[in-house]
């Protein structure tokens, strides 16, 4: 059966998504880990992953901005499959305790990528390569990871890359479907996030002022 | 003239060579020194001897230009007045006078011209450092003087800071601070020791009350979730792993028995724990979920007896005898009572919902139809918190199997993440994730999605393959002990809480070189039972316990005939039909056989009937049936019992032998 484009509806594959902000020293990891792994799910996931960001610049309409994501040590298998996501603004809602936002995510499997996105008109910003561990317990994702930016854009050697800084980025984050109410589940989020306080203070970022 | 300059003090020495300090070195020196007027060349100075008060008068007088003030013609005494006297005018010999003193002060500048300052600044200038190297000369060839400097603040802290840090580097310093530390370390603790004796009372067995109830709350956190809330501790019966773990269900609240209450309680310190918990009261009571399958006769009471008075006996709560229950039984009794009416509220949910088969509640008691008459009876029973035990009843298996189903659901995981760990969690299969880059449809996914099992639904499958599995191997034992010839053997090869296969083997003893065995299964799921010959001919037995019988018997009388067949041809007979499916004239499977000796003189007929001895019939070889007389036609019936020989085999290769020739 021929897969019919425009006949999904946007909240099928549109979500809302809650995430909380914090850091932490690397010093002080492990009391966090030690802390995850006593109030999540058993067990956490490692992950290497690359990301880069990619915009259409356009002179009418603001700059439309995609993340791609792929494994970083990948292998045969998983060296053509990437991730395509957007992001979209923040609400602009002053009494929501967590960051709000619209995220669409697509899955894609090619083995040229970099051509077909110069060929989209797409043109790269940044990149960055994210190390780290993911809990999680129930709905609830935490995500603990230590960015390394590229010296040189397109060179991924251990010489090229350094870190950002000493700290570990934490984000703590729930996916709800585009129609539920995302108030409740901010409060249940910054609820969640207070079990790692005083070890980690998770807040909401408004980066978009920054 | 030498005269005193900068004396230094402070220093004295025995002699030349020696020296040593006595106090602090100070150095005084006066604020005005002479001022140097000439220095000989044998180091002898000149001072110049400063001006008295007159002659300090006389310099500066002679400095005063008189001529200018006075004039040329002017008198000597008040000139000024006196003229203006005659001019006739006070004010103007008060201007004039101010005048005057204008003009005086306005002198002439010196004939060294204007850089005399500097050049005097100069001079004095070097005869100060002509004084200070002679005072190093000096210093350098006298060893009873040593030069001190006039040290600022900032010096002088260096140089303390220098000390302290030598004397604090030394090893004794070390050792001294480090014993005065540990010294004060050990005040502080004799005092805490002092204070906490004094909270805790100087009585022995209250101090072993506290020291007994913290041992045992380290052996209750080995087992139990337990966490402080503020002053009280409390402790969670929850038995999830996953997703939010602390369920208000399931909190139970530690507090430590006073030695007073342990007395006042009547038993002995070790019969009583010290550490006390009161568990939530809908959870004080023994519980116990049983499943069974019933056969319902029609008669409610069979399904759903009356209950007796005493089985609500747990509704009278003794909470002073729940408290007194030792805290490892008492926690263990209310999280089986937590975890059977978790699973009671699952099956009451799925039953609701069910839509294939009929479902009753009623006070705790599901029934749920399996298939004929048979039900699958869930019933949560209730007994009182004690420390009796309480008998099991139900199927032990089925029982088993909920706990344990239940439980397996609850350690897997709901929801998981993707290939990508920022991709939101899913609870699709792995297989799943790259359902877009291959264009998975819709129907695709659903298809290949892993379903939600229900409990219940997995409960009636699984109880529905378990009374079947009893029937068959009920039936196959009843086989083997009834019908020796052709042996049966069985064994299960696979065996599932939801598929189970049996391979049975029919054989006949002493003659397996000639007749071979004959291998077929006998598969068993939810549903029904069937029998698989390995020629691919599936025998559907559905659930009856006669079907099964009856093909187990199909496949004994096939397996007779190709032995029997397989005999015969060994002492060169010849096979003029076999035939497998072949029925009696009630329509039951009947296989035939029929043979001609080889020398064509004799042939013979066998029947062999499901269940039964073969029956065989025995008549001369007729070449052309049309020319034979009806005496000729008749078989002779043979007794099968009578026929020598102890088994089927035996018997018709006697039989065969006999009628060779």
């Amino acid at each position: 059966m021929l897969f019919r484009f425009g006949e999904r509806k946007r909240d099928e594959f549109q979500k809302m998504e809650c995430i909380l902000f914090g850091s932490i020293m690397e010093k002080n990891l492990i009391h966090l880990e030690n802390r995850l792994a006593g109030i999540c799910d058993p067990g956490c996931t490692p992950f290497h992953e690359h990301e880069m960001s990619f915009s259409l610049k356009t002179s009418s309409t603001p700059d439309v901005t995609l993340r791609l994501r792929r494994k970083f040590n990948f292998d045969s298998a998983t060296s053509d499959k990437w991730r395509f996501r957007y992001i979209g603004r923040p609400e602009p809602d002053q009494d929501c305790p967590a960051v709000v936002r619209k995220v669409i995510h697509s899955v894609s499997q090619s083995k040229n990528m970099m051509e077909f996105v110069k060929a989209m008109g797409l043109r790269m910003d940044f990149e960055y390569v994210v190390k780290g561990k993911m809990w999680t317990c129930g709905a609830v994702k935490i995500v603990m990871s230590s960015v390394q930016k590229t010296k040189q854009p397109g060179r991924y050697d251990a010489d090229n890359l350094e870190k950002l800084s000493a700290s570990y980025l934490v984000e703590i984050s729930v996916t709800i479907e585009d129609t539920d109410d995302h108030l409740k589940a901010s409060k249940q989020l910054k609820l969640f996030s207070t079990q790692l306080s005083p070890i980690i203070e998770m807040e909401k970022v408004d980066y978009m002022a920054k | 003239m030498a005269a005193p300059s900068g004396s230094t003090v402070g220093s004295n020495s025995d002699g030349p060579g020696t020296s040593y300090d006595r106090g602090v070195p100070l150095n005084l020196a006066s604020y005005h020194e002479w001022e140097i007027s000439e220095i000989g060349y044998d180091g002898t100075e000149k001072f110049k001897i400063p001006h008295g008060y007159q002659e300090h008068i006389g310099a500066l007088a002679r400095k005063i230009d008189w001529m200018s003030l006075i004039g040329e013609e002017a008198r000597h005494d008040n000139l000024v007045i006196h003229n203006e006297k005659e001019k006739g005018t006070e004010t103007a010999a008060v201007d004039a006078i101010e005048e005057t003193k204008k003009k005086s002060d306005e002198r002439t500048p010196p004939e060294a011209g204007p850089w005399h300052v500097v050049a005097k600044h100069l001079h004095a200038s070097l005869q100060e450092l002509t004084v200070l190297l002679d005072d190093l000369a000096i210093l350098r060839t006298t060893d009873y003087l040593k030069p001190m400097r006039v040290a600022d603040r900032l010096q002088d802290a260096n140089m303390a800071n220098e000390v302290t840090a030598m004397v604090q580097n030394s090893k004794a310093f070390q050792w001294s601070s480090k014993r005065k530390a540990l010294n004060e370390a050990a005040n502080v603790f004799e005092t805490a020791i002092k204070t906490r004796n004094n909270q805790l009372g100087s009585d022995d067995a209250s101090r072993r009350n506290k020291d007994r109830f913290f041992s045992e709350l380290r052996r209750m956190r080995e087992l139990w979730r337990v966490r402080k809330n503020g002053e009280s501790i409390i402790g969670d019966l929850g038995y999830k792993i996953f997703g939010i773990k602390s369920d208000p269900r399931g909190v139970f609240h530690i507090t430590r028995r006073s030695a007073d209450q342990m007395k006042a309680s009547g038993k002995g310190e070790e019969e009583l724990n010290v550490l006390q918990v009161s568990v939530p009261g809908d959870l004080m009571r023994q519980s116990t979920l049983t499943v069974s399958i019933v056969k319902d006769d029609g008669s409610i009471t069979s399904v759903f007896p009356e209950k007796a008075d005493s089985e609500y006996a747990y509704m009278e709560m003794d909470k002073a005898a729940c408290d007194g229950m030792p805290w490892e039984k008492s926690l263990k009794r209310a999280q089986e009572t937590l975890i059977c009416k978790d699973i009671f509220n699952i099956l009451f949910q799925e039953a609701v919902q069910l839509r294939r088969r009929l479902a009753v509640v009623k006070e705790g008691v599901i029934m749920v139809s399996l298939y004929d008459d048979y039900l699958l009876r869930f019933e949560l029973k209730f007994h009182p918190f004690t420390m009796d035990s309480i008998p099991t009843e139900g199927d032990p298996f089925l029982t088993r199997f909920l706990r344990e189903y239940h439980l397996a659901m609850e350690c897997s995981r709901p929801v998981r993440p993707q290939m990508l760990i920022d991709l939101p969690l899913t609870h699709l299969p792995e297989a799943l994730d790259y359902r877009g880059p291959l264009a998975y449809s819709a129907q695709d996914i659903e298809a290949r999605s892993a379903k939600a099992k229900g409990l219940l639904n997995r409960m009636t499958k699984v109880s529905g393959h378990y009374v079947l599995v009893k029937r068959t191997i009920a039936v196959l034992k009843s086989h083997q002990l009834h019908y020796g010839d052709p042996t049966l053997r069985w064994r299960c090869i696979r065996c599932s809480p939801l598929h189970s296969l049996f391979l049975c083997e029919l054989n006949n003893r002493n003659y397996e070189h000639i007749a071979g065995k004959l291998s077929f299964y006998v598969q068993v799921d939810a549903e029904s039972v069937e029998v698989q010959t390995k020629e691919g001919t599936e025998i559907s037995c559905r659930r009856d316990e006669h079907e099964l019988r009856q093909a187990l018997h199909l496949m004994s009388a096939t397996h007779e005939m190709i032995s029997v067949s397989q005999i015969a041809k060994q002492i060169s007979y010849q096979v003029l039909h076999a035939n497998m499916n072949a029925m009696d004239e009630n329509g039951v499977p009947c296989p035939t056989l029929y043979l001609v000796n080889n020398v064509s003189t004799r042939t013979v007929y066998i029947k062999f009937p499901l269940g039964e001895v073969p029956q065989t019939y025995v008549r001369n070889f007729i070449a052309d049936e049309r020319m034979a007389t009806e005496e000729e036609k008749k078989f002779t019936s043979l007794n099968f019992s009578r026929m020598p020989g102890r088994s089927l085999c035996k018997k018709f290769d006697t039989l065969f032998s006999l009628l060779k020739n």
